[in-house]
């Protein structure tokens, strides 16, 4: 791992190539995922609609899309794509439960005393929703690392840890095989650490 | 300028169970009334309808005000929030520190106790200080003095009756003395 770090091969930029790709993909499927669920929290027909996508996203093996994405997009933008479409189910679903989990009796009350729609957002809807959405980022930060690195693994975007790690395959070069994996358990660990710290006194 | 609450011919019913039928009645802005009856008789569902919360089945409802605070059966409260925050969330800016604070000590409450230590009569005194810190054009409660003893329950009647001068008071209540106390109607239902 200290060879890796100070060998000079641009492992920097290797891993911030990586980094910046999976948190793209983290932070489009987190913000897709909560935009759906309000839809669908407030009309029916959205939920009915989005049900049969999701289910078959939540289904279809990473391998699937990332031959897709191969077809459809340069292989640069297939960690985010594939994180990206690893979070988005796990965030809408989370997050429409905990829509569908907010008080009631609550909502009542802000209705009858007209309630401006921030204050509402901010003491009824968030505390409702708050521990449905923090799990959901919980779950779906490892999903969108394992996931990403997988399609960077199969499409070896140049630059990438995916890449690294294909040439590990390769060579049979199992050191570095495990030096690439323990950073990206360490990477994973570290955003997961921060982001959860962010979005607990975001939420607060 | 308010207008009269007029309710005409309305009936509800959960399923085949008829609750309300064919009830009529004006408020007149101003007038004070308490809704007296037997449990299950509808009282509660007749505020739901008055407050826009339910439809009602059949019948009309009118001249209901812009402006209502109420009281609701349960305290129905932000417990993560202290007693001020509770009131601050429907007032905003409107009201003071200091008149929030005034009307919570009238009431025997500490402004800065979060809810959730609060007992069940605190609970309860929090939930009607929100329905007076900025007493609507009708000011609808619903058995409000669950859970108070008979002292506390004067004082609390002291307050109402001071902060809810001038406007229309709809009471559930199961109590006659109550509704004496309020200087209010009684409505049979």
């Amino acid at each position: 791992m200290f060879e890796l770090v100070t060998g000079g091969e641009g492992f920097f930029a290797t891993v911030g190539y990586t980094f910046a790709r999976i948190a793209l993909g983290f932070f489009l499927g987190l913000f897709a995922g909560i935009t759906l669920a309000v839809l669908a929290g407030r009309f029916r027909v959205v939920e009915v609609l989005l049900y049969p996508y999701m289910i078959t996203v939540k289904s279809i093996p990473v391998a699937s899309f990332v031959i897709l994405a191969l077809i459809w997009l340069t292989s640069a933008q297939l960690a985010s794509f594939v994180s990206f479409l690893m979070v988005l189910p796990v965030v809408y679903t989370n997050t429409l439960s905990g829509i569908k989990a907010v008080d009631a009796k609550l909502l009542e009350m802000a209705f009858v005393f007209k309630v401006p729609l921030g204050r509402r957002i901010k003491y009824v809807w968030i505390p409702g929703i708050k521990d449905y959405l923090l799990s959901a980022c919980r779950i779906s930060l490892g999903l969108a690392w394992k996931s990403g690195v997988a399609a960077e693994l199969i499409g070896y975007p140049s630059g990438s840890v995916g890449e690294r790690l294909y040439y590990s395959k390769v060579y049979f070069d199992t050191v570095d095989l495990f030096a690439w994996t323990a950073f990206i358990v360490l990477l994973s660990f570290a955003f997961e650490k921060i982001f959860m710290f962010a979005a607990r006194r975001l939420l607060k | 300028m308010t207008k009269d609450i007029v309710i005409e011919s309305l009936s509800f019913s959960y399923g085949e169970n008829l609750v309300i039928d064919r009830f009529s009645r004006t408020f007149a802005p101003g007038s004070r009334s308490c809704l007296m009856g037997a449990s299950g008789c509808g009282k509660t569902t007749l505020l739901n309808i008055i407050l826009g919360l339910i439809p009602p089945g059949s019948g009309t409802v009118y001249g209901v005000p812009e402006k209502i605070t109420a009281v609701f059966q349960e305290d129905r409260l932000i417990e993560s929030l202290d007693a001020a925050d509770n009131l601050r969330l429907v007032t905003g800016k409107s009201k003071s520190a200091s008149e929030i604070r005034d009307l919570l000590g009238l009431l025997g409450l500490e402004p800065g106790q979060p809810v959730s230590e609060f007992s069940g009569g605190m609970k309860r005194r929090v939930a009607i200080a929100r329905a007076l810190i900025d007493p609507g054009d009708l000011v609808v409660m619903d058995e409000p003095f669950k859970g108070l003893d008979e002292i506390t329950k004067a004082q609390v009647i002291n307050v109402i009756n001071g902060k809810t001068a001038g406007k229309t008071l709809l009471v559930v209540t199961h109590d006659p003395s109550e509704a004496a106390l309020l200087n209010a109607s009684v409505i049979e239902l």
